[in-house]
């Protein structure tokens, strides 16, 4: 059995066992069932407060209210005889559905702006349970009815309803882990860390966003059905604003995006105001304090403190840099683009490309076509347009409307980014723009999951993910860093990685954003290596960078513009010797002699 | 609808405590990156202890502005203590309302602590009411709007004709140029905690006369604040102002006509709508993305 399944398996016998000794059998006295039930709601509204900061970046104030919708529904449902089972389906789906909703719209939104706007949810929360009498009693509050479950003959009562918040905890618990472990988890690290580059990898940011937040709220109302059937008398207090400021000290006192720090967290929340029984202001008082003092000394939170220490400790915490280089073997690169990126089948053709930013025109009139398998060098001075031509391509710019794009028949500017990587193309960054939480083995496990229709598509054996990351990590020489971080990685290797991310997606038609900037000699031969061996894989490639030296000798035609205007176009040996070319781009009419190492084209399809 | 101008006329007397909590939010954001959610418990504690002096003889009107120095003194501690420390991890706006959200619980107790939980009595600066539109307004109130009025447009005179001023607007607008031609940032910020704390603390102050003295005394308002906030972008002083009034103003309205019962529902389906149509506000600078 896989550690991840015997963690799985100790968390469920744990849960089963707490659930066994707090339920009816009367094991414990009241007041530890009631500790229990306590933590155990608490646990669960934490965990999808934390789960939501963690993985996506969103942190809601306002998640009391879905614990209402839990606890209004069980409250309610109960009162026709409804069993738990059932009000557990219905208040998942309802809060899901509400959440999602809401989440639709964070992406629109700073992540200020959207913890301020739940914040006003709960207000305006408290304020329908205060006065909507008919379904919530109103300020005076309901009386919750014993819960029926289809699993024990007789109504649990209200102190053995311990039992069922475990369970519950523990289900909660479980999701938590798994959706921390798999690609969804990963797939919203992502777009938390780099929305842009998220998007080129095919991710709509706005779904993955209202997703997370769906499943955080159905996560949250079983918090509300668990503390609706262990205080058995729910009132408009328990779901204010404060409560919801509680789940934040409860998430940050534990540590953001950890299951774990989610039960240190609860259990915080718990105890304080059961220790401070007769001084609330004191409860206050140890709340805010240990708030400031975590995120002044811990920064992150307890549970990630401790394993950071632990880590430090290890004495793993710095990648080694002094890793013995291999030669760049140009076959290999060959064989490994082929192996992973389908061939180009239709032309790209650009037409009149204008892009207008207020009254400066940042692109007129740019027309070229990248046929199948040709790369195309963009060259230019800076401010010439370069990089807002590969914006229009990925979909960040919006062009004027006599603009068109066309890969084959398709309209690319009609589709969203994400439907352009669903095509095949792709792109990489000037400044490789890696998702910043995810080590670069994560980051290519992610993206050639989302990689898969297209590898399909285009029938390339290689294609479980796991294999597919391996083969990278592998024919990129990227071993020794595939577990760290990007921040703990030298840029070098940022970008070779970037790299990695497009074979990873499988693309046909690469945009690359100055690639050769900031490569070392040894990074910069891979580099060459790995552009010959998309070339010769059929792999179309627009190349942008001030490298014009490696431009000019890579690129089967050549763009040059200048102010947004498109100065010349034809192949490297004309434009090297175009005089306008010469004047715009180097402020003489010199010929650019190609450097000697480089001069040498290897032989097509070498 | 005929009493439509009273109505109007009490939203805009309400609207300018809104509106100068708004303007304090959105000067300390625009110095130090900070949504300062204890801004309101700041200025509360502040009155709270003015209200002891007043209570031990000391004028009222000096307690007013006894008010405004403790709240911007404690505003400038805050920003050293507190918001400094943090540094600009990649988390920081957010981490820093959280650390305003301690502080305001730790003040909260405090004032517990210090005052208990019964509200207070507080002074009222000018007795009587007067009649407009048909609806009587207390002096206070009406003392209340053009003390808020002189605050804001001192405010601005500061920042507009100041050479410190419009330092400090350079500061918001590119803090690393602003470095680099000599502005003290951390003046800068603490400057910013002081004024903006200090208009909070006329807020309480006026809020406390006009009801009665309690540890809650900001919320609701605050919240409208925040309203008011949201409507005219985070980073637009005059935006805040006339969000904070207009809220002042929607608030009344609906409350008259729609419904009494679900006034915070009403402003926060106005928010909702707003910024579903501006994302950035209504005055606010669009959110960019460097690619």
């Amino acid at each position: 059995m896989s550690p991840a399944n015997m963690r799985r398996l100790a968390i469920i016998i744990a849960g089963i066992a707490l659930a066994i000794v707090v339920g009816p059998y009367r094991m414990v006295g009241d007041y530890v069932q009631f500790i229990v039930a306590a933590l155990s709601f608490y646990f669960i509204a934490v965990l999808s407060v934390n789960m939501l900061a963690g993985l996506c970046g969103i942190w809601s104030l306002g998640h009391t209210a879905y614990m209402a919708i839990g606890a209004y529904t069980a409250a309610n449902l109960t009162k026709m005889g409804v069993p738990v089972e059932v009000i557990v389906l219905a208040s998942i789906s309802l809060s899901f559905v509400v959440g999602y909703i809401l989440g639709l719209s964070a992406g629109r939104f700073s992540v200020l702006y959207f913890g301020l706007l739940t914040m006003a949810l709960a207000l305006a929360g408290t304020e329908i349970i205060g006065h909507w009498t008919a379904v919530t009693g109103g300020d005076d509050g309901m009386k919750v009815g014993k819960a029926i479950t289809l699993f024990w003959p007789q109504p649990i009562e209200t102190k053995n309803a311990a039992m069922i918040c475990v369970i519950l905890a523990t289900l909660a618990y479980l999701v938590g882990e798994a959706v921390t472990n798999s690609q969804l988890g990963r797939r919203w690290l992502a777009v938390k860390g780099q929305r842009i580059a998220s998007m080129s990898i095919g991710l709509k940011p706005h779904v993955e966003n209202a997703t997370a937040f769906g499943m955080s709220a159905a996560i949250a109302s079983l918090a509300g059905i668990g503390m609706a059937f262990s205080m058995a008398y729910i009132d408009p207090v328990a779901f204010s604003l404060d409560s919801g400021v509680t789940l934040i000290v409860g998430t940050v006192v534990g540590g953001i995006g950890s299951t774990l720090g989610a039960v240190v967290g609860s259990a915080f929340i718990t105890a304080v105001p059961e220790l401070a029984r007769d001084a609330q202001a004191i409860a206050n008082f140890v709340y805010g304090g240990a708030m400031i003092a975590v995120l002044l000394f811990l920064g992150e939170g307890i549970v990630p403190a401790i394993r950071h220490r632990i880590r430090h400790w290890k004495g793993r915490d710095k990648v080694n840099t002094n890793v013995p280089r291999q030669a760049v073997d140009a076959e290999a690169m060959t064989k490994l683009v082929s192996e992973l990126m389908p061939p180009a089948r239709h032309t790209l053709s650009l037409n009149a490309v204008s892009v207008q930013f207020s009254g400066l025109k940042a692109l007129d009139d740019v027309t070229f076509d990248i046929a199948p398998g040709t790369a195309v060098g963009l060259i230019g001075p800076n401010g010439a347009g370069k990089t807002s031509l590969l914006n229009v391509l990925s979909g960040f710019y919006k062009p004027l409307a006599s603009t068109t794009v066309k890969l084959g028949d398709a309209d690319i500017l009609a589709l969203p980014p994400s439907g352009r990587a669903a095509l095949g193309m792709g792109r990489t960054f000037q400044h490789a723009e890696l998702f910043p939480e995810l080590t670069i083995r994560q980051m290519l496990l992610t993206v050639a999951a989302l990689g898969r229709p297209l590898r399909r598509a285009n029938q390339i054996a290689l294609n479980e993910p796991e294999a597919v990351a391996e083969r990278i990590i592998g024919g990129l020489g990227l071993a020794p860093y595939a577990d760290y971080m990007p921040s703990e990685l030298p840029f070098g290797v940022q970008k070779v990685a970037d790299i990695g991310r497009v074979l990873a997606i499988g693309a046909s038609v690469v945009s690359m954003d100055e690639p050769f900037s900031g490569l070392d000699e040894h990074e910069r031969s891979e580099l060459r290596a790995i552009l010959r061996g998309m070339r010769s894989a059929g792999v179309s490639i627009l190349i942008i960078d001030h490298a014009v030296q490696e431009v000019l000798s890579l690129a089967d035609k050549v763009v040059v513009l200048d102010f947004g205007k498109m100065l010349a176009t034809g192949e490297p040996d004309s434009i090297r010797r175009n005089p306008e070319v010469m004047k715009a781009y180097f402020g003489s009419s010199h010929h650019v002699e190609p450097s000697p190492e480089i001069s040498t084209k290897e032989p097509a399809n070498g | 609808m005929g009493d439509l101008p009273a109505v109007i006329v009490s939203g805009i007397v309400s609207g300018s405590a809104y509106a100068l909590l708004a303007l304090g939010i959105v000067i300390i954001f625009r110095s130090t990156d900070t949504v300062n959610f204890a801004i309101g418990d700041i200025g509360t504690l502040a009155v709270f202890m003015t209200a002891t002096m007043i209570a031990a003889g000391l004028p009222i009107w000096l307690g007013l502005i006894a008010a405004i120095v403790i709240a911007g003194l404690l505003g400038i501690i805050t920003e050293r203590t507190l918001i400094r420390p943090l540094g600009h991890s990649r988390n920081y706006v957010f981490i820093a309302l959280v650390v305003t959200i301690g502080l305001g619980l730790l003040i909260h107790a405090g004032i517990f602590v210090g005052w208990g939980t019964r509200p207070q009595a507080f002074p009222v600066l000018i007795e009587g009411t007067v009649k407009m539109f048909g609806i009587a307004l207390t002096w206070n109130k009406i003392l209340a709007a053009g003390i808020a009025a002189v605050a804001m447009i001192a405010i601005a005179w500061f920042f507009k004709k100041t050479p410190f001023g419009i330092a400090m607007r350079a500061t918001a607008d590119d803090p690393v140029a602003a470095r680099m031609v000599g502005i003290d940032s951390g003046r800068v910020a603490a400057i910013a905690w002081f004024l903006g704390c200090g208009i909070a603390a006329i807020a309480s102050f006026f809020l406390a006369a006009d009801t009665s003295l309690n540890p809650n005394l900001t919320l609701s308002p605050l919240f409208r604040a925040f309203a008011g906030v949201f409507l005219g972008g985070l980073t637009s002083m005059a935006g805040a102002v006339i969000g904070g009034f207009t809220i002042g103003v929607l608030d009344n309205v609906a409350g008259r006509y729609i419904s009494a019962s679900y006034r915070d529902t009403m402003v926060f389906a106005i928010i909702v709508l707003v910024l579903f149509i501006r994302p950035a506000g209504v005055l606010g600078a669009g959110r960019k993305e460097r690619v």
